[in-house]
Order: C-alpha cells, then sequence, then structure tokens
C-alpha cells in the first residue's frame, strides 16, 4: 500500500455523496452528480495507475475524461428536448 | 453567380497554402500520436504518420467545407493568466458559500443575470469571440453561461455568489455599450 | 523519517487534490438546487487533476506517465466549461420551457 492508493482509496469515498443525490435527488441534479462521479473517477484512475505502476491505466484515465465529456453532452441533450 | 476567375498564380498560392494547412494538421496529430504511445519504434512511427495523414485529411476536409469557423485573435491568449487568477478567486469564493452552507447552515442561493453582449456576425472571428467568452466565463467555478441570445444581445449568466462582473464580462459589457446594444430603455 | 523533498511535495499535493474533490463532493450534496450544484463541478475538474498531474511529473517527470496524466488533466479543465454550459443551458430550458431571466441585472 503506497500514498497513491491511499489516496484512491480515501477518493472514493466522494462517490458516496454523489450516489445520494442521485437517489434522491431530481433527474437533473442526477445528471450533476453523474457528471461529478465522472471526474471522480478519472482522478481515481490517475492514482492508481501510478500507484501500480501501470502504463496502460493512464490511457483508461484519459479515455473515460473523453467518454464522459462525450456522456455527459448526450445525457444534457436528452434532459433538454426529451426526458 | 458564377465563382470568380482566380490568375495562375492566386492559384498557386491558395494551392501553397493548402498544403501548409495540411501539412500543419499532419504534423499535430502526429505529435499527439507520439506523446500517446509508449515507443519510437519504426513500425509504431510508420503507423502513426498514417494514421496522422487520415485524422489530417478528415480535420482538412471539414476546415475546407466551412463547417466550422474559428478564427481567433493571438492577442485573446493575453487573457490566459488573468483567467486563471479569476479561476483560483472563485475556487475561493465557492470554498467560502460551502463553509456557511455546511457550518453556519445559511441559505447559499445562486443568481441567474442578463449582461450586455455584442453577438456579431455569422464569422469566424465572431464566432470564435462567442466560443472563447462562453468557455472563459464557464471555466471559472462561480460562473457559467446559461445562453447567449442573439436578438436581446445578452448573455444570460448563472452566478453562486454574486459579484461585480469578473473581467471577461466587464470587457463584453462595455463593448456592447460602445455598440448601442443592451442599453437601458 | 527521512522523506525527501519530492516525497513530502507528492503527499502534499495529493492531500490538496483529494481534499478539493471530496469538498467539491460535498458541495453537490449541500447545495440546493441543480444549478448551484453544478457550479462545483469546476474545482473538482480544475484544482484536483492538476494537483494529481503535479504529484505525478515529480515522481515520474515527463516520462509517459507524466505526459499522460498532463494530457489527463488537461481534457478534464477544457472539457468542464464545454459540458457546465451544455448542462446548465438543459437544465434551463427543462425548467422553464422556454429561455427567460429570473431577474434582469446587467450590473
Amino acid at each position: 500500500m503506497n500514498e497513491w492508493l491511499i489516496a484512491a482509496t480515501v477518493l472514493l469515498l466522494g462517490l458516496v455523496p454523489c450516489a445520494i443525490v442521485m437517489m434522491r435527488g431530481s433527474i437533473v441534479e442526477a445528471l450533476v452528480a453523474l457528471q461529478m462521479a465522472g471526474v471522480l473517477q478519472t482522478v481515481t484512475f490517475l492514482l492508481l495507475a501510478e500507484g501500480y505502476h501501470r502504463g496502460p491505466f493512464f490511457d483508461l484515465a484519459l479515455t473515460l475524461a473523453l467518454l464522459a465529456l462525450a456522456g455527459g453532452l448526450v445525457f444534457a441533450r436528452m434532459l433538454e428536448r426529451w426526458v | 453567380m458564377s465563382a470568380p476567375i482566380r490568375t495562375a498564380r492566386q492559384r498557386r498560392a491558395a494551392f501553397r497554402r493548402s498544403v501548409g494547412i495540411a501539412a500543419a494538421w499532419w504534423a499535430a496529430m502526429f505529435v499527439a500520436w507520439i506523446a500517446l504511445d509508449d515507443t519510437l519504434a519504426r513500425p509504431e512511427l510508420v503507423v502513426g504518420a498514417v494514421a496522422a495523414a487520415i485524422a489530417a485529411a478528415v480535420a482538412f476536409t471539414v476546415q475546407r467545407r466551412g463547417y466550422i469557423s474559428f478564427q481567433p485573435r493571438a492577442r485573446w491568449l493575453t487573457q490566459i493568466p488573468r483567467l486563471a487568477w479569476t479561476v483560483l478567486a472563485d475556487c475561493a469564493l465557492l470554498g467560502g458559500a460551502l463553509w456557511r452552507r455546511v457550518v453556519r447552515r445559511e441559505a447559499v442561493e445562486g443568481t441567474t443575470i442578463r449582461v450586455p453582449f455584442d453577438y456579431g456576425g455569422d464569422n469566424g472571428r465572431d464566432g470564435a469571440r462567442r466560443a472563447l467568452v462562453n468557455v472563459g466565463i464557464s471555466l471559472t467555478p462561480n460562473s457559467f453561461v446559461i445562453d447567449i441570445d442573439p436578438e436581446a444581445g445578452s448573455l444570460l449568466v448563472h452566478q453562486l455568489v454574486a459579484r461585480p462582473l469578473d473581467p471577461i464580462l466587464e470587457t463584453q459589457r462595455r463593448r456592447a455599450a460602445e455598440r448601442g446594444i443592451g442599453a437601458p430603455s | 523519517m527521512g522523506m525527501s523533498i519530492s516525497s513530502v511535495a507528492v503527499v502534499v499535493l495529493l492531500c490538496i487534490g483529494v481534499g478539493i474533490e471530496l469538498a467539491c463532493c460535498i458541495g453537490v450534496l449541500v447545495m440546493r438546487d441543480a444549478h448551484d450544484k453544478l457550479h462545483y463541478i469546476g474545482p473538482a475538474a480544475i484544482l484536483g487533476p492538476i494537483a494529481v498531474a503535479a504529484a505525478i511529473v515529480i515522481r515520474e517527470s515527463f516520462s509517459q506517465a507524466g505526459v499522460k496524466s498532463i494530457m489527463t488533466a488537461a481534457l478534464l479543465i477544457i472539457a468542464n466549461p464545454v459540458l457546465t454550459h451544455a448542462t446548465g443551458r438543459a437544465l434551463y430550458i427543462r425548467r422553464r420551457d422556454h429561455l427567460e431571466p429570473e431577474r434582469e441585472n446587467a450590473s
């Protein structure tokens, strides 16, 4: 266990408030919490990649950042018009 | 209406410009490939060059078709240090708001404001200005743009902590005032 | 203990980054309105990744790991205003059915 993995573990606690908002809030508040969770997970992947010294894990973080953007835009568009 | 007749010199200049733009796209894509790849082995570089050529061809085609018209001014880059400072200051504001909400149990509510804004025309320069103003305001944590209204000549902005307009908003408000846009009736 | 300066710097940056992220999660939880919650994604997408990427660069220098963490942080920073604007606009339209300000104020 090194400082990176400890940081990643502590950061995962941030998913709890996001989950509470997703479950108890309105659908629009859930989208905001989902976007927050996406940022949180991207940073967690960076920490895990460094903690385990696995180069390909950095690609996971980069990919997640890109897909979270695309997914967030799709959800925002859907909430604007269709849901 | 027929296309304007160009001289041979103009055609050569246009061709050189196109080659330059395509080469710039290829170079940017190839640098991105190298930055992301873990090795500088020759087969990887060859694959990267081919992938960069495909990506550059797509980017060049989109640009030539005029789907995206984006022509920023270089001097707009001088705003970056001020923007970075505003981001830090806004983070402190949000921290204070969180403190008031969590520790002092005070109500914290954001407000929506309308700021005069010169929408401009449908050209690359004004389009770039609108996009970068939107990004600049939405990047600062205390505010984000909800909408840009071309008819009303205004920006709809949401602020969490009410404060005087930040430098970008103030610049745009003054620009609109100079052009008589959004003047109080 | 014998920790080097760089190790201390890494730990400090990690504490700052994780602290900012968790504080922003609390902000998303406790703020009442969806628009108010949206503001707290900003520091989480800007300062948190910068702190973590800086820690990685200190440890790994500008190796593949360092370069990719910088690129990831840059992507989060660039994507944040785009996503915030799109989400804020969608929420506003959904709530109002059309675009009208709550209160007109150009000061």
